[in-house]
Protein backbone atom coordinates (compact mmCIF):
# COMPACT_ATOMS: atom_id res chain seq x y z
CA UNK A 1 0.00 0.00 0.00
CA UNK A 2 2.79 2.60 0.84
CA UNK A 3 5.86 3.03 -1.44
CA UNK A 4 8.92 1.98 0.72
CA UNK A 5 11.94 4.55 0.62
CA UNK A 6 15.19 2.41 0.47
CA UNK A 7 16.15 5.14 2.82
CA UNK A 8 13.33 3.61 5.55
CA UNK A 9 15.70 0.43 6.09
CA UNK A 10 18.86 2.43 7.15
CA UNK A 11 18.70 1.89 11.02
CA UNK A 12 17.96 5.25 13.25
CA UNK A 13 20.11 6.68 15.92
CA UNK A 14 17.50 6.27 18.52
CA UNK A 15 17.68 8.85 21.26
CA UNK A 16 14.85 8.02 23.27
CA UNK A 17 12.17 5.79 23.04
CA UNK A 18 8.43 5.65 24.26
CA UNK A 19 7.45 3.00 26.98
CA UNK A 20 3.86 1.60 26.63
CA UNK A 21 2.43 4.24 28.78
CA UNK A 22 3.95 7.00 26.27
CA UNK A 23 6.28 8.42 28.52
CA UNK A 24 10.08 9.00 26.95
CA UNK A 25 12.29 6.96 28.18
CA UNK A 26 16.27 6.98 27.48
CA UNK A 27 17.96 4.31 26.01
CA UNK A 28 21.24 2.67 26.22
CA UNK A 29 22.21 0.36 23.49
CA UNK A 30 23.29 -2.63 23.14
CA UNK A 31 27.16 -1.48 22.12
CA UNK A 32 27.74 0.74 24.86
CA UNK A 33 29.96 -0.23 27.85
CA UNK A 34 29.53 1.83 30.99
CA UNK A 35 31.66 1.15 33.69
CA UNK A 36 30.93 3.56 37.13
CA UNK A 37 28.16 5.21 38.38
CA UNK A 38 24.99 5.79 36.32
CA UNK A 39 21.80 8.33 37.48
CA UNK A 40 19.43 10.21 35.95
CA UNK A 41 16.18 11.97 36.17
CA UNK A 42 14.00 10.50 32.97
CA UNK A 43 12.91 6.52 32.66
CA UNK A 44 15.44 4.62 31.28
CA UNK A 45 16.06 1.27 28.91
CA UNK A 46 19.58 -0.30 29.34
CA UNK A 47 20.52 -2.50 26.55
CA UNK A 48 24.45 -1.96 26.98
CA UNK A 49 26.82 -3.05 29.52
CA UNK A 50 27.06 -1.09 32.97
CA UNK A 51 29.55 -2.19 35.67
CA UNK A 52 28.75 -0.21 38.68
CA UNK A 53 26.01 1.61 40.00
CA UNK A 54 22.41 2.39 38.58
CA UNK A 55 20.55 4.94 40.28
CA UNK A 56 17.36 6.91 39.34
CA UNK A 57 15.38 6.48 41.98
CA UNK A 58 12.65 8.57 41.36
CA UNK A 59 12.41 6.49 37.48
CA UNK A 60 11.83 3.93 36.45
CA UNK A 61 14.91 1.43 35.00
CA UNK A 62 14.39 -1.70 32.55
CA UNK A 63 16.90 -3.84 31.70
CA UNK A 64 16.37 -4.68 28.31
CA UNK A 65 16.98 -8.17 26.63
CA UNK A 66 20.64 -7.12 25.60
CA UNK A 67 21.42 -6.04 28.82
CA UNK A 68 24.41 -7.17 30.83
CA UNK A 69 24.48 -5.50 34.13
CA UNK A 70 26.85 -5.87 37.14
CA UNK A 71 25.52 -3.37 39.27
CA UNK A 72 23.08 -2.38 42.14
CA UNK A 73 20.26 -0.77 40.96
CA UNK A 74 17.82 2.27 42.95
CA UNK A 75 14.88 3.39 41.00
CA UNK A 76 11.07 3.49 41.42
CA UNK A 77 10.54 0.50 39.50
CA UNK A 78 13.03 -2.10 37.93
CA UNK A 79 12.02 -4.61 34.81
CA UNK A 80 14.76 -6.94 34.05
CA UNK A 81 14.56 -8.81 30.79
CA UNK A 82 18.04 -9.06 30.66
CA UNK A 83 21.41 -10.55 32.49
CA UNK A 84 21.96 -9.15 36.36
CA UNK A 85 24.32 -9.69 39.03
CA UNK A 86 23.69 -7.44 41.70
CA UNK A 87 20.98 -5.52 44.18
CA UNK A 88 18.27 -4.38 43.08
CA UNK A 89 16.11 -1.99 45.65
CA UNK A 90 12.66 -0.48 43.98
CA UNK A 91 10.74 1.52 45.48
CA UNK A 92 7.67 0.20 44.10
CA UNK A 93 8.01 -2.84 42.29
CA UNK A 94 10.70 -5.36 40.69
CA UNK A 95 10.19 -7.47 37.99
CA UNK A 96 11.70 -10.45 36.33
CA UNK A 97 10.85 -11.23 32.96
CA UNK A 98 10.62 -14.86 31.58
CA UNK A 99 14.40 -14.07 29.92
CA UNK A 100 15.27 -11.97 32.99
CA UNK A 101 18.51 -13.99 34.42
CA UNK A 102 19.33 -11.97 38.18
CA UNK A 103 21.87 -13.51 40.98
CA UNK A 104 21.39 -10.53 43.52
CA UNK A 105 19.05 -9.67 46.59
CA UNK A 106 15.41 -7.77 45.86
CA UNK A 107 14.44 -4.97 48.36
CA UNK A 108 10.99 -4.15 47.05
CA UNK A 109 7.38 -4.01 48.26
CA UNK A 110 6.10 -5.76 45.28
CA UNK A 111 8.32 -8.85 43.51
CA UNK A 112 7.18 -10.07 40.44
CA UNK A 113 8.95 -13.12 39.01
CA UNK A 114 7.06 -14.68 35.55
CA UNK A 115 7.47 -18.17 34.79
CA UNK A 116 11.26 -18.97 33.35
CA UNK A 117 12.65 -16.44 34.95
CA UNK A 118 16.29 -17.51 36.64
CA UNK A 119 16.32 -16.15 40.45
CA UNK A 120 19.10 -16.68 43.04
CA UNK A 121 19.59 -14.38 45.66
CA UNK A 122 17.03 -13.02 48.42
CA UNK A 123 13.53 -11.41 47.76
CA UNK A 124 12.77 -9.22 51.02
CA UNK A 125 9.14 -7.33 50.26
CA UNK A 126 8.52 -6.46 54.19
CA UNK A 127 7.85 -2.73 53.87
CA UNK A 128 10.07 -2.06 57.02
CA UNK A 129 13.34 -3.30 55.42
CA UNK A 130 11.88 -1.60 51.99
CA UNK A 131 11.59 1.38 54.09
CA UNK A 132 14.90 1.24 56.14
CA UNK A 133 16.76 0.24 53.25
CA UNK A 134 15.40 3.27 50.80
CA UNK A 135 16.35 5.86 53.93
CA UNK A 136 19.95 4.00 53.99
CA UNK A 137 20.97 4.66 50.49
CA UNK A 138 19.70 8.77 50.50
CA UNK A 139 21.38 9.01 53.98
CA UNK A 140 24.42 7.83 52.03
CA UNK A 141 23.97 10.06 49.16
CA UNK A 142 23.09 13.16 50.80
CA UNK A 143 26.37 12.53 53.78
CA UNK A 144 28.74 12.42 50.58
CA UNK A 145 31.39 14.66 51.30
CA UNK A 146 31.67 18.05 49.30
CA UNK A 147 34.25 16.53 46.93
CA UNK A 148 32.14 13.53 45.90
CA UNK A 149 28.74 15.59 45.86
CA UNK A 150 30.17 18.20 43.41
CA UNK A 151 31.27 14.80 41.22
CA UNK A 152 27.38 13.63 41.49
CA UNK A 153 26.60 16.80 40.59
CA UNK A 154 28.80 16.10 37.64
CA UNK A 155 27.84 13.19 36.45
CA UNK A 156 24.22 14.12 36.25
CA UNK A 157 24.20 16.22 33.03
CA UNK A 158 26.81 14.50 31.68
CA UNK A 159 24.64 11.07 32.24
CA UNK A 160 22.28 12.90 29.59
CA UNK A 161 24.55 12.94 27.09
CA UNK A 162 25.60 9.40 27.59
CA UNK A 163 22.41 8.20 27.93
CA UNK A 164 21.61 9.72 24.30
CA UNK A 165 24.08 8.11 22.55
CA UNK A 166 22.65 4.88 21.92
CA UNK A 167 23.05 4.38 18.34
CA UNK A 168 21.60 1.08 17.76
CA UNK A 169 18.06 -0.23 17.96
CA UNK A 170 17.46 -2.77 20.88
CA UNK B 1 -7.45 -27.33 34.40
CA UNK B 2 -8.52 -30.63 35.56
CA UNK B 3 -7.67 -31.77 38.87
CA UNK B 4 -5.56 -35.27 38.21
CA UNK B 5 -5.27 -37.82 41.94
CA UNK B 6 -1.90 -38.70 42.70
CA UNK B 7 -2.83 -42.50 41.99
CA UNK B 8 -3.85 -41.40 38.85
CA UNK B 9 -0.48 -39.57 38.17
CA UNK B 10 1.80 -42.90 38.78
CA UNK B 11 -0.45 -45.77 37.72
CA UNK B 12 -1.59 -45.15 34.43
CA UNK B 13 2.09 -43.40 33.40
CA UNK B 14 0.95 -40.06 33.20
CA UNK B 15 4.36 -38.80 34.57
CA UNK B 16 4.99 -36.75 31.49
CA UNK B 17 4.00 -33.25 31.48
CA UNK B 18 1.71 -33.75 34.65
CA UNK B 19 0.50 -31.06 36.26
CA UNK B 20 -1.87 -31.54 39.37
CA UNK B 21 -3.16 -30.52 42.48
CA UNK B 22 -2.00 -31.99 45.85
CA UNK B 23 -3.26 -31.55 49.41
CA UNK B 24 -0.43 -31.88 51.61
CA UNK B 25 -1.32 -32.09 55.16
CA UNK B 26 2.53 -31.68 56.66
CA UNK B 27 2.38 -28.23 54.67
CA UNK B 28 -0.31 -26.93 55.90
CA UNK B 29 0.55 -27.67 59.83
CA UNK B 30 4.38 -25.42 58.77
CA UNK B 31 1.95 -22.89 57.21
CA UNK B 32 -0.79 -22.63 60.23
CA UNK B 33 1.94 -21.65 62.03
CA UNK B 34 3.03 -18.03 60.26
CA UNK B 35 1.70 -15.18 61.44
CA UNK B 36 1.55 -12.31 59.82
CA UNK B 37 2.79 -9.65 61.96
CA UNK B 38 5.60 -11.84 62.80
CA UNK B 39 9.28 -11.11 60.03
CA UNK B 40 10.16 -14.98 58.98
CA UNK B 41 13.14 -16.31 57.52
CA UNK B 42 12.68 -18.42 54.38
CA UNK B 43 15.25 -20.78 52.70
CA UNK B 44 13.58 -22.20 49.48
CA UNK B 45 16.15 -24.90 48.01
CA UNK B 46 13.86 -24.36 44.63
CA UNK B 47 13.48 -22.17 41.76
CA UNK B 48 11.82 -18.78 42.17
CA UNK B 49 8.34 -18.91 40.93
CA UNK B 50 5.80 -15.92 41.19
CA UNK B 51 3.19 -18.10 42.74
CA UNK B 52 4.70 -18.73 45.67
CA UNK B 53 6.17 -15.42 46.10
CA UNK B 54 2.78 -14.26 45.90
CA UNK B 55 1.54 -16.25 49.35
CA UNK B 56 5.04 -15.28 50.77
CA UNK B 57 4.29 -11.61 50.00
CA UNK B 58 0.92 -12.43 52.27
CA UNK B 59 3.72 -12.41 55.49
CA UNK B 60 6.69 -10.08 56.38
CA UNK B 61 9.49 -12.57 54.92
CA UNK B 62 12.76 -12.49 53.96
CA UNK B 63 13.26 -15.36 50.70
CA UNK B 64 16.38 -16.80 50.29
CA UNK B 65 16.28 -18.26 46.74
CA UNK B 66 18.50 -21.15 45.94
CA UNK B 67 17.36 -22.97 42.87
CA UNK B 68 19.63 -25.51 44.44
CA UNK B 69 19.09 -28.16 41.51
CA UNK B 70 19.84 -25.68 38.67
CA UNK B 71 23.18 -24.29 40.20
CA UNK B 72 24.31 -27.57 41.07
CA UNK B 73 23.98 -28.49 37.67
CA UNK B 74 25.73 -25.44 36.57
CA UNK B 75 28.36 -25.90 38.99
CA UNK B 76 29.46 -29.16 38.22
CA UNK B 77 29.41 -28.25 34.25
CA UNK B 78 31.45 -24.79 34.67
CA UNK B 79 33.45 -25.22 37.36
CA UNK B 80 34.18 -28.74 39.05
CA UNK B 81 33.05 -30.60 35.18
CA UNK B 82 31.31 -33.65 35.27
CA UNK B 83 32.48 -36.52 37.43
CA UNK B 84 35.25 -34.15 39.92
CA UNK B 85 34.42 -33.89 42.75
CA UNK B 86 33.01 -30.52 44.70
CA UNK B 87 31.61 -29.45 47.89
CA UNK B 88 28.01 -28.86 47.80
CA UNK B 89 27.92 -25.63 49.92
CA UNK B 90 30.20 -23.55 47.29
CA UNK B 91 27.05 -24.00 45.29
CA UNK B 92 25.04 -21.99 48.16
CA UNK B 93 24.60 -18.25 48.71
CA UNK B 94 26.52 -16.89 51.16
CA UNK B 95 24.19 -16.17 54.22
CA UNK B 96 25.32 -13.95 56.54
CA UNK B 97 26.02 -15.01 59.88
CA UNK B 98 23.58 -14.20 61.87
CA UNK B 99 20.82 -15.43 59.81
CA UNK B 100 18.61 -17.78 61.26
CA UNK B 101 15.89 -19.84 59.03
CA UNK B 102 12.22 -20.11 60.10
CA UNK B 103 11.45 -22.58 57.64
CA UNK B 104 13.39 -24.35 55.29
CA UNK B 105 11.57 -25.91 51.71
CA UNK B 106 13.40 -28.74 50.38
CA UNK B 107 10.54 -29.66 47.97
CA UNK B 108 11.55 -32.51 46.53
CA UNK B 109 15.47 -31.93 46.27
CA UNK B 110 16.09 -34.68 48.59
CA UNK B 111 15.44 -37.43 45.96
CA UNK B 112 17.66 -35.79 43.46
CA UNK B 113 20.93 -35.44 46.05
CA UNK B 114 23.30 -38.08 46.51
CA UNK B 115 23.91 -39.10 50.65
CA UNK B 116 27.31 -37.26 50.99
CA UNK B 117 25.67 -34.26 49.46
CA UNK B 118 22.36 -34.15 51.66
CA UNK B 119 24.26 -34.88 54.83
CA UNK B 120 26.81 -32.33 54.33
CA UNK B 121 23.68 -29.88 53.29
CA UNK B 122 22.05 -30.30 56.60
CA UNK B 123 25.26 -29.85 58.59
CA UNK B 124 25.63 -26.72 56.75
CA UNK B 125 22.13 -25.35 57.19
CA UNK B 126 22.28 -26.45 60.65
CA UNK B 127 24.28 -23.72 61.52
CA UNK B 128 21.81 -21.54 60.48
CA UNK B 129 18.81 -22.88 62.18
CA UNK B 130 17.59 -22.06 65.66
CA UNK B 131 15.51 -24.12 67.88
CA UNK B 132 12.08 -24.56 66.49
CA UNK B 133 13.15 -23.63 62.86
CA UNK B 134 10.90 -25.93 60.81
CA UNK B 135 12.05 -28.52 57.38
CA UNK B 136 9.39 -29.31 54.73
CA UNK B 137 10.21 -31.51 51.87
CA UNK B 138 8.77 -34.42 49.78
CA UNK B 139 10.00 -37.87 48.79
CA UNK B 140 9.01 -39.94 45.88
CA UNK B 141 8.59 -43.15 47.79
CA UNK B 142 9.25 -45.11 44.51
CA UNK B 143 11.81 -46.60 43.01
CA UNK B 144 11.76 -44.39 39.42
CA UNK B 145 11.34 -40.70 39.70
CA UNK B 146 11.08 -38.00 37.50
CA UNK B 147 14.81 -36.97 35.51
CA UNK B 148 14.31 -33.37 37.20
CA UNK B 149 12.85 -31.93 39.93
CA UNK B 150 9.22 -31.04 39.76
CA UNK B 151 8.16 -27.41 40.01
CA UNK B 152 5.51 -27.03 43.53
CA UNK B 153 3.52 -23.98 42.97
CA UNK B 154 1.71 -22.99 46.42
CA UNK B 155 -1.73 -22.41 46.06
CA UNK B 156 -2.88 -21.72 49.14
CA UNK B 157 -1.48 -23.47 52.71
CA UNK B 158 -2.49 -26.62 51.96
CA UNK B 159 -2.51 -27.23 48.01
CA UNK B 160 0.53 -27.52 45.79
CA UNK B 161 0.60 -27.31 42.43
CA UNK B 162 2.94 -29.87 41.17
CA UNK B 163 4.52 -29.50 37.39
CA UNK B 164 6.74 -32.77 36.15
CA UNK B 165 8.23 -31.14 32.79
CA UNK B 166 10.28 -34.86 32.97
CA UNK B 167 9.76 -36.95 29.75
CA UNK B 168 11.75 -39.60 31.34
CA UNK B 169 12.45 -41.51 34.89
CA UNK B 170 15.43 -42.37 36.82
CA UNK B 171 16.30 -43.91 39.64
CA UNK B 172 15.67 -42.93 42.95
CA UNK B 173 17.91 -42.73 46.21
CA UNK B 174 14.48 -44.54 47.91
CA UNK B 175 15.04 -42.31 50.82
CA UNK B 176 12.51 -43.52 53.92
CA UNK B 177 11.44 -42.15 56.80
CA UNK B 178 13.64 -44.57 58.99
CA UNK B 179 16.82 -43.13 57.37
CA UNK B 180 16.46 -39.93 58.51
CA UNK B 181 17.76 -39.68 62.04
CA UNK B 182 21.45 -40.75 60.23
CA UNK B 183 20.62 -38.19 57.37
CA UNK B 184 19.57 -35.38 59.38
CA UNK B 185 21.31 -34.76 62.78
CA UNK B 186 19.82 -32.14 65.12
CA UNK B 187 15.84 -32.20 63.06
CA UNK B 188 13.10 -34.48 64.70
CA UNK B 189 10.43 -35.29 62.75
CA UNK B 190 7.65 -33.33 63.66
CA UNK B 191 4.97 -34.14 60.94
CA UNK B 192 5.15 -36.89 58.51
CA UNK B 193 2.43 -38.32 56.21
CA UNK B 194 2.72 -40.93 53.89
CA UNK B 195 -0.05 -40.34 50.68
CA UNK B 196 -1.67 -43.07 48.45
CA UNK B 197 0.63 -42.55 45.93
CA UNK B 198 3.25 -43.80 47.64
CA UNK B 199 4.92 -39.87 48.56
CA UNK B 200 5.52 -39.12 51.74
CA UNK B 201 5.86 -35.46 53.24
CA UNK B 202 8.17 -34.79 56.10
CA UNK B 203 7.94 -31.94 58.49
CA UNK B 204 11.09 -31.90 60.89
CA UNK B 205 11.56 -29.72 63.35
CA UNK B 206 15.32 -28.60 64.27
CA UNK B 207 16.20 -29.01 68.09
CA UNK B 208 19.73 -28.88 68.03
CA UNK B 209 20.21 -32.69 69.61
CA UNK B 210 21.62 -35.37 67.82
Amino acid sequence: MWKKNPADDKPELPITSSSSNGKEQALIGPSIRITGGLAGEEDVIIQGTVDGTVEFKQHNVTVGKHGRITADIYAKEICVEGNLEGDLYGEKRVSVRATGRVKGNITAPRVVMEDGAKFKGSIDMDAKSVSNETNEHKQKMTNLPPIAEKLRENVKPNMDKKLHVGNQKP
Amino acid sequence: MPIVTAERIYSEGMIDQARSEYNFLALNVLFSQLQANKKYNILDMGPANGMNLDFFSNFRCKIFIEDLYQSRQEYVDSIAGPGKTFNIVDVLLKYDSDVRFDVILFWDLFDYLEVEELKTLIKHISKFCSKGSMMFFITSGMDNIPQEPAVFRILDKQHLQYENHSPTNRRGHGYRQSMYKNLLPGFKLYRGFRMSTGMEENLFIYTGKS
